[in-house]
């Protein structure tokens, strides 16, 4: 197990060690020091001084290999082309070296396509001699032969999909279901674990089920749920249309419950850091909150546990949102940046009605990609059920109605 | 572990099977069983999305044993498996938890409850 030690007491992943409900075989576990201790192990320096501690390494980073697609998907959100660039591979390496140095533990391999590059393989070698999980996403286009032996050589792989047919091209603009289907198949047979990422837009939330159920019998592992995000070449009003209804989005919490469900033994279910605000509306979530801090489930952790490195090769703190000015190869310096720390610091103390709200210790004010958007800053996340009920009761009666 | 091991598994020996309201799940600190009551969080698998942060929700909606056993479970695997430490040793923030961070949520190295590790 590999144990990064904290000013609390230590992370530790546990990798292929556990056999838990729906072949999860990893794990990544927080534990105080009463616990680390009784492993036999010594925090030093980390806990010999906490007070002037400064912000933690993520415990994920994810990094654009390339900005080279062909898909076109509307909601691109790098705006990837079938022109774009490839990163250097010497880059990228010395960017694996400061991310490894940094104490990270999972390097998520995305772009553009990663498929296009014929070192995909040798890019996860590289990131597993640093001691990082490698894991990648792709749209699955093309992925067969050389490229299905790359892909063997990541921990996990993710295939977008979005449903069969009619529901992947109205989420993405042109019909990829095929290929997905096709890649996860193939993938699968080749004893892969497979997950797909599932975009919820209001048009494909009602097929959740056939999506999943569909995604299952093709050989997948699990879904993530993904919130479509105005970033890229969905940053437009084009978001309004295609963005979860109110109402969909307040009924995310029964819906998950009734997935986890149908579809949830050996086949796990996740949803993205910008769906937990979503869950306030669900009265059982809220009023036991405890249970998600306990079972990890992240909210806005931009410039927290995650990071990107983006195509152009600087950090950001999240994909989504815009780059800072540190370069990805000085990944270490990542505490120091006043960037990423303005991101923490929004995430940190949000204002009414998130800092009275049971959920913010792990939603942290939602999505502020989509609050910059929305609202012009990195406010309340505008799309909260919680939000939307207190904005509305701050209006005067007629306006109201 | 299955999750139908699991269960059995709770219902062996573990006391993570609550005796009140079977949705809630058991705090391990409340449940005083060594290790698994030294875990703070628990993140399931690692997903492999490389645009958001991903976190497994059947968690949330599995019955006090099973989420009792698969803590368990994770406890008696820490205590077989060799270590590597990595990073630099200075903790106490962001990415990571909870309360001893600049951010606010709390002081000091040892995490209280409202400290704990910020999942």
């Amino acid at each position: 197990m590999i144990v990064r030690f904290e000013a609390w007491g230590a992370w530790v992943k546990l990798d292929g060690a556990i056999d838990a409900p729906w072949g999860a075989s990893t794990a990544l576990v927080a534990i105080d020091r009463d616990g680390a201790r009784g492993l036999g192990l010594d925090g030093g320096e980390a806990w010999r001084d906490p007070s002037g501690a400064s912000p933690s390494a993520p415990l994920e980073v994810h990094v654009a290999v390339t900005s080279r697609c062909a898909a076109g998907c509307r909601g691109c959100y790098l705006d990837a082309r079938a022109g774009g660039e490839h990163v250097d591979r010497s880059d990228l390496e010395r960017t694996l070296d400061a991310v490894a140095a940094a104490g990270v533990f999972t390097v998520a391999f995305g772009g553009g396509e990663p498929t296009t590059r014929d070192d995909l393989g040798d890019l996860a070698d590289a990131a597993r001699a640093r001691g990082l999980t490698p894991v990648v996403t792709t749209s699955g286009l093309g992925v067969s032969g050389a490229k299905l032996d790359a892909l063997r050589r990541f921990a996990q792989v993710n295939v977008s999909y979005d449903g069969a047919g009619a529901a992947c091209e109205e989420v993405r603009g042109f019909d990829g279901a095929g290929a997905a289907a096709r890649a996860i198949r193939e993938l699968a047979a080749a004893g892969v674990r497979v997950g797909v990422n599932v975009v919820l837009t209001r048009a494909s939330y009602g097929a959740l089920d056939e999506t999943l159920a569909s995604a299952r019998s093709l050989g997948a592992r699990e879904a993530q749920l993904l919130r479509y995000k105005p970033a890229g070449r969905a940053a437009s009003l084009d978001y309004l249309a295609h963005r979860l209804t109110f109402a969909q989005a307040a009924s995310l919490g029964p819906t998950l419950r009734r997935l986890s469900r149908a579809h949830g033994d050996g086949f796990a279910l996740r949803i993205d850091c910008a769906l937990v605000p979503f869950l306030s509306a669900d009265a059982s979530i809220a009023l036991d909150p405890a249970l998600l801090r306990r079972f990890g489930v992240f909210g806005c952790e931009a410039a927290g546990a995650l990071a990107a490195v983006r195509s152009d090769g600087k950090v950001a703190p999240c994909s989504f949102a815009p780059a800072t000015e540190l370069d990805g190869r000085r990944f270490g310096e990542h505490a120091a940046d006043p960037a990423l720390g303005a991101w923490r610091d929004a995430a940190a103390r949000p204002e009414e009605p998130c800092a009275s709200c049971t959920l913010r210790p792990s939603c942290r004010g939602g999505c502020k990609v989509v609050s910059a958007f929305v609202d012009g800053r990195h406010g309340p996340d505008p799309e909260c059920p919680r939000v939307r009920a207190h904005r509305a009761a701050l209006l005067p009666r007629e306006e109201r109605a | 572990m299955s999750s139908g091991d699991a269960t059995a598994a709770a219902a062996a020996g573990s006391d993570a099977a609550s005796s009140g309201d079977p949705a809630r799940r058991p705090a391990p600190a409340e449940r005083g069983d060594g290790l698994a009551g030294s875990i703070r969080a628990v993140r399931l698998g690692q997903g492999a999305n490389c645009s958001s942060v991903g976190s497994v929700i059947d968690t949330l909606f599995m019955t006090a044993a099973v989420g009792g056993a698969i803590l368990a479970a994770i406890a008696a695997s820490m205590r077989r498996e060799p270590v590597r430490v990595v990073g630099g040793g200075r903790g106490g923030g962001a990415g990571a938890e909870p309360g001893d961070d600049p951010r606010g949520e709390g002081a000091g190295g040892a995490p209280a409850d409202g400290a704990e590790p910020r999942p």
